[in-house]
């Protein structure tokens, strides 16, 4: 038994080995091969197909960078509301649309919740059927509103003053 | 979704609302008031008078206060009343109930020294409310006095005198 396991690591052993030394040449060939054929020791830096092609991928990108203002300039020139209200039909379009999908997705209590503390519902409730905002207040105030303007009128003509409104009220 | 969007104040007192308030609704709001003290005071008296009768039932008779005694203590509770609720929210209950707010010239709150000094002139001098009926800016002596206005403001809360 020890013997077949010490046959079994030594081709194992053997094989590691043979496939290292078979490998290591080549990959270093590459990479001398790179560096021989991008940057020729005896040709100027200037020359050296690395540096042109370096060049070439600073002028692309350059270039896309051009492009894309273009077509950002010509797109805010043109009217696109405009143009997909002319070329679609907007109805069609959202009659396809699952509105009931996107109301799921939507948390509609916590919405409602932040609509109601916006508004005060409750201040607004409060004053709507408040005892002291109640049809009998209102009538009081609004018939002492109308009598203010009528002894302000009265008071006016007897005095010659020019006539207020609620314009000319003092603001402030 | 403002709050003019949501106003509570009905469309026909919308046009009033930061408008100086005039003397019906300034006479008619001051007697609430006076009539509110009064019964705090008729309050006051019967609750001393109970007290009295608790602490000395034997020889209990009801209490007899002077008539400067009764003035100055209506004088006090108004003057208390009045500083109070118009320092707080700018209103007694009887500005309240006729939709008026006391303001300082800026519409915004009256400070406490004002609203005291206010108090003091209208507990002590009522019938200078009354100047507002000649005045041409409906200005009571203790508004020309202490650079206040009442305006018309039918919403529950302070915020200023603008329009709902």
């Amino acid at each position: 038994m020890e013997l077949a396991l010490d046959l079994v690591l030594a081709v194992v052993g053997g094989a590691v080995g043979t496939g290292v030394a078979l490998v290591r040449p080549p990959v270093k060939l590459l990479a001398l091969g790179s560096s021989v054929v991008l940057r020729p020791r005896y040709v100027p830096a200037r020359w050296q197909p690395a540096t042109v092609i370096d060049a070439i991928a600073l002028r692309g990108a350059a270039r896309r960078v051009q492009v894309a203002h273009a077509v950002d300039r010509a797109v805010a020139r043109l009217d696109l509301a405009a143009i997909v209200t002319r070329l679609v039909d907007l109805d069609k379009v959202v009659s396809t649309v699952d509105v009931q999908a996107v109301l799921d997705q939507v948390d509609l209590v916590a919405v409602v919740e932040e609509v109601l503390a916006a508004i005060d519902l409750p201040a607004i409730i409060r004053d709507s059927t408040g005892s002291l905002t109640s049809e009998t207040v209102r009538s009081a105030r609004m018939t002492g509103i109308s009598a203010d303007d009528a002894i302000s009128r009265r008071l006016e003509r007897l005095v010659r003053r020019r006539p207020s409104s609620i314009s000319t009220m003092d603001p402030g | 979704m403002n709050e003019a969007e949501l106003s509570t104040v009905p469309l026909e007192a919308r046009p009033y609302q930061g408008a100086t308030a005039g003397v019906f609704t300034r006479v008619v709001a001051n007697t609430v008031d006076a009539l509110l003290v009064t019964a705090s005071l008729i309050g006051a008296y019967a609750g001393y008078a109970a007290f009295r009768f608790i602490v000395a039932p034997r020889g209990f008779r009801l209490p007899a206060p002077s008539l400067l005694g009764v003035a100055i203590a209506f004088f006090s509770f108004m003057v208390v009343y009045l500083t109070a609720a118009w320092w707080i929210g700018g209103r007694t209950v009887g500005n309240h109930v006729m939709g008026i707010r006391v303001v300082s010239r800026g519409a915004g709150r009256v400070p406490f020294v004002r609203a005291f000094a206010r108090a003091v002139l209208c507990a002590g001098f009522p019938v200078g409310l009354l100047w507002c009926a000649v005045d041409g800016r409906r200005r009571s002596v203790q508004d020309l006095v202490l650079h206040t206005r009442v305006v018309y403001d039918w919403r529950s809360r302070s915020g200023g005198a603008s329009l709902p």
